[in-house]
């Protein structure tokens, strides 16, 4: 009896090692993907909150391109002074919404092999219409729907157009000069083969409307850049890349991009407060 | 002695489904490399916001900071995936020691890739470059994306452009996010759409439009 017993136990005790060893990682999934509730490190710029409590609403109807959306709340991204709340539709697709408006959405798309090659050949001859460029009509016509009332298009310069060929997009980048500065406040549209718009981004709309650039002073600028480089990399050659207005901790700054050579390429940010 | 067979045969099932329960998950050493230098924003993060993903699909994760290009290409022949955060030039990473981990050997202080035997890299399912312009090919460097893949890694990617390393941490978050369920496609996708709308255009336009990729992109890493 007492035999028989120890047995049992042996077994239990066996059983529950295999279950243990055997799903150690899956329990690891579960952790990271369940538990998380703010995911990241002390001074990250990006957190995500994935547990969502019932203290937010946490659906929300909305109508997109004449079609009725169900849309249930999936996350919320706090991510450099702006606040997501991420929401999804029954297709996994992801749309943006800060302050309760939509800034952003991005479909779920099919990005297997066999339809990025079928997509690629079928469109390799083929004309969407009889326009001269009919992607471009459809980003500028999305562009402008995105546009909240009192903004105009012509605001905005299309920056650039590429075209990703893995993903098989193309891309339309508008931005809004404030003097002789670009600025984060953006427009993207990605649109695939079928002229189907497959995302869209608006980001700080009109957020730099009213900066008087001509209070900036350049040359105290150009003595922070050239200070902080000296500081940081010593005599390392460097250029400035790109000068672009945006916000950091709230704040409206101008970001320095530069790139120097030191031990290889290399490169370094600053923000410059206005 | 019948209670004990049926014991066994109980135990032998479980094992057996657990492993099965297993099998689809990835297994292996996913290496992560950078470089933390005094005074600079951290490289750090390219690992420790990787780390939870990798683990979740199955990896054991390793953070390695600033070895050699000797002990770097080493480990990588036996790495299941492989991720590197540090200085860059076209077709190099510069490393430890003032060596090189290079396409093709450009100088003596390279230890290139192209060198190594067909096969070398045949357990990596992807190889992450971020560093300045590495992804640039030139005929001294070489393609280290394309020489990666050529000796067996299934996918490798790099930039073309100089990187900013707050930008590089996010984005690779961002990829490893995605591909914990999805494809490598279907990661740079991911990625390139929300290092925009948490970082900013600029990151977003640097990250989208300035890469080198090789291999199978349709393939899945978990």
């Amino acid at each position: 009896m007492y035999k028989y017993k120890r047995n049992i136990l042996i077994a239990v005790l066996l059983v529950f090692s295999a279950f243990t060893i055997s799903n150690t990682f899956t329990a690891n999934a579960e952790t990271i993907n369940k538990k998380g509730v703010v995911r990241g490190e002390k001074n990250d710029n990006v957190k995500v909150e994935k547990d969502i409590s019932d203290k937010y609403i946490k659906q929300k109807n909305i109508v997109l391109d004449n079609s009725f959306i169900s849309l249930k709340l999936d996350q919320k991204v706090f991510a450099n002074s702006k606040n997501y709340d991420v929401y999804v539709d029954n297709n996994k697709s992801e749309y943006l919404f800060e302050n309760e408006m939509l800034v952003g959405y991005v479909k779920n798309v099919d990005l297997s092999e066999e339809k990025i090659k079928m997509s690629k050949e079928q469109f390799k001859n083929k004309k969407l219409s009889n326009s001269t460029n009919p992607y471009q009509d459809i980003a500028n016509a999305t562009a402008l729907n995105l546009l909240p009332n009192g903004y105009s298009l012509s605001d905005y310069e299309l920056k650039s157009v590429k075209f990703v060929d893995s993903y098989n997009e193309f891309v339309y980048n508008y931005v809004k000069h404030i003097g002789r500065y670009e600025s984060n406040d953006s427009i993207t549209i990605g649109i695939d083969l079928n002229g189907n718009v497959t995302s869209t981004l608006i980001l700080d709309i009109g957020k730099y409307d009213n900066i008087d650039v001509s209070s900036i002073d350049e040359e105290d600028l150009n003595k922070f850049i050239k200070s902080n480089m000296a500081r940081l990399h010593g005599n390392a050659e460097y250029e400035v890349e790109n000068m672009v207005i945006t916000t950091y901790d709230s704040k409206s700054v101008i970001n320095i991009y530069i790139r120097y050579s030191e031990n290889g390429t290399a490169g370094e940010t600053f923000s410059y407060y206005i | 002695m019948k209670n004990k067979k049926i014991i066994m045969a109980l135990i032998l099932c479980l094992t057996f489904f657990g492993f099965l329960n297993k099998a689809d998950a990835a297994s292996g050493r996913f290496d992560i490399h950078y470089y933390e230098e005094p005074g600079y924003t951290s490289r750090k993060p390219t690992y420790t916001k990787a780390m939870g993903y990798l683990s979740s699909m199955g990896y054991s994760v390793y953070g390695y900071d600033y070895l050699d290009a000797i002990q770097t290409i080493e480990k990588m022949k036996t790495a299941a995936g492989f991720v590197i955060h540090m200085h860059g030039g076209p077709g190099r990473q510069y490393m430890k020691n003032n060596t090189l981990l290079c396409g093709k050997k450009g100088d003596a202080t390279c230890r290139d890739i192209n060198f190594l035997p067909r096969g070398s890299f045949q357990k990596m399912k992807i190889a992450i470059y971020y560093g300045c312009e590495t992804g640039i090919t030139t005929s001294s460097y070489g393609d280290i994306c394309y020489e990666t893949v050529n000796k067996g890694a299934t996918a490798a990617v790099a930039w073309k452009v100089v990187t900013k390393i707050d930008e590089v941490n996010e984005w690779n978050r961002l990829f490893f996010e995605k591909t914990t369920n999805d494809t490598i496609v279907e990661g740079y996708r991911h990625a390139d759409y929300w290092v925009r709308a948490n970082i900013g255009n600029t990151a977003g336009d640097r990250m989208q439009n300035n890469r080198t990729e090789r291999g199978n992109i349709y393939a899945k890493i978990n």
